[in-house]
């Protein structure tokens, strides 16, 4: 309990790191599907292992444009398929995402992500890692997310 | 370059120097090609409305410093995410407010990649480059998110995808 008011206390102070779980723009059955899309790949292929559905969710010319990750769906399958163990796909996330926002072709996710604390290795802290997507033509055309060659370190 | 990131702007006055300095496109990889301007054609007129309040604050107080500004976009208690940064438009303020104001341009720059609202909330994507840790001859891209809810006209909560900047970063 006392860490908890810590807790509490501190995020007053240092911003707030964590949300509830929300939905936005999900209503009409458009907005449904596209995100059926996204999850496919977000959930099913990288959560529950299932890379052979990649050519099935992600268009010939899926634009990468997170720079760690091989250009183009071949190269994304080359990258991800050997690390992958697949499990029976279930409806929910295995780490859920706090923030999902679609608007017309685009499907924003937020997750919670725990961090090193630069300051002490032994701490840890809470930030936001997004993925986002363009869905046409039934496919996921291209993605986005905050990947970087260079570490995140004093001024980056 | 995070030029739009709250907390880099608050601190990392190298950064600005650097800024200044163009670089050739990053176009050395086609395989990571740059992203194209885009934005939803699925906004209604007030969803619209609010991607320019967030452009407009990001050009005026972000990219021009008017820290005095502020007020006008930010609600006194507003949420911050960024781990760098606290909560509240006062504490945001004394954090933006160390580098001078500067003439306010008409146009973002830069501007973001991928921008749209949906609901309270508005997202825009930035496209930044560097040189290649391994071919410093070389150029790449990679983005940052921020994410803003607004109510009634003002921005309430933020999130980015910085991380936490050692002790002493920026200086």
């Amino acid at each position: 309990m006392k860490r908890f008011w810590i807790a509490l206390i501190a995020m007053s102070f240092i911003g707030v790191t964590m949300i509830a779980q929300v939905s936005i723009g999900t209503d009409s059955a458009k907005d449904k599907e596209t995100l059926e899309i996204a999850k496919k790949e977000f959930k099913d292929l990288l959560q529950y292992g299932h890379i052979e559905m990649a050519s099935q969710w992600m268009a010939p010319t899926y634009i990468q444009h997170n720079p760690n990750v091989p250009g183009s769906r071949d190269g994304f399958i080359e990258n991800f398929g050997p690390r992958m163990h697949p499990e029976p796909i279930k409806e929910e996330w295995k780490r859920p995402p706090t923030l999902v926002i679609v608007s017309g072709p685009y499907v924003l996710l937020m997750t919670d992500q725990k961090a090193k604390d630069p300051a002490d290795p032994n701490k840890q802290y809470t930030r936001d890692h997004f993925d986002m997507v363009r869905v046409g033509d039934g496919k996921i055309q291209e993605h986005w997310d905050e990947a970087d060659k260079i570490p995140h370190g004093p001024g980056r | 370059m995070k030029l739009s990131k709250f907390s880099l702007i608050a601190g990392a006055l190298t950064l600005a120097a650097f800024a200044a300095i163009p670089l050739p496109a990053a176009d050395d990889d086609p395989t990571h090609p740059a992203t194209k301007v885009q934005t939803s054609d699925a906004m209604t007129g007030a969803e619209k409305k609010e991607v320019r309040t967030a452009e407009d604050f990001w050009r005026e107080v972000i990219q021009a410093h008017h820290v005095d500004l502020a007020k006008k976009y930010l609600t006194a208690d507003f949420a911050e995410h960024n781990p760098n940064m606290e909560s509240g438009l006062v504490n945001f303020q004394k954090a933006m407010g160390t580098q001078p104001p500067k003439a306010i341009a008409k146009t973002l720059d830069p501007a973001p990649v991928v921008s749209f609202a949906r609901g309270d909330y508005v997202v825009l994507v930035w496209q930044h480059q560097d040189k290649e840790p391994k071919d410093p001859s070389k150029m790449y891209y990679w983005n940052s998110f921020d994410v803003l809810k607004m109510q009634n006209g003002k921005i309430v909560e933020h999130w980015d995808s910085d991380y936490k900047n050692p002790p002493q970063a920026g200086k």
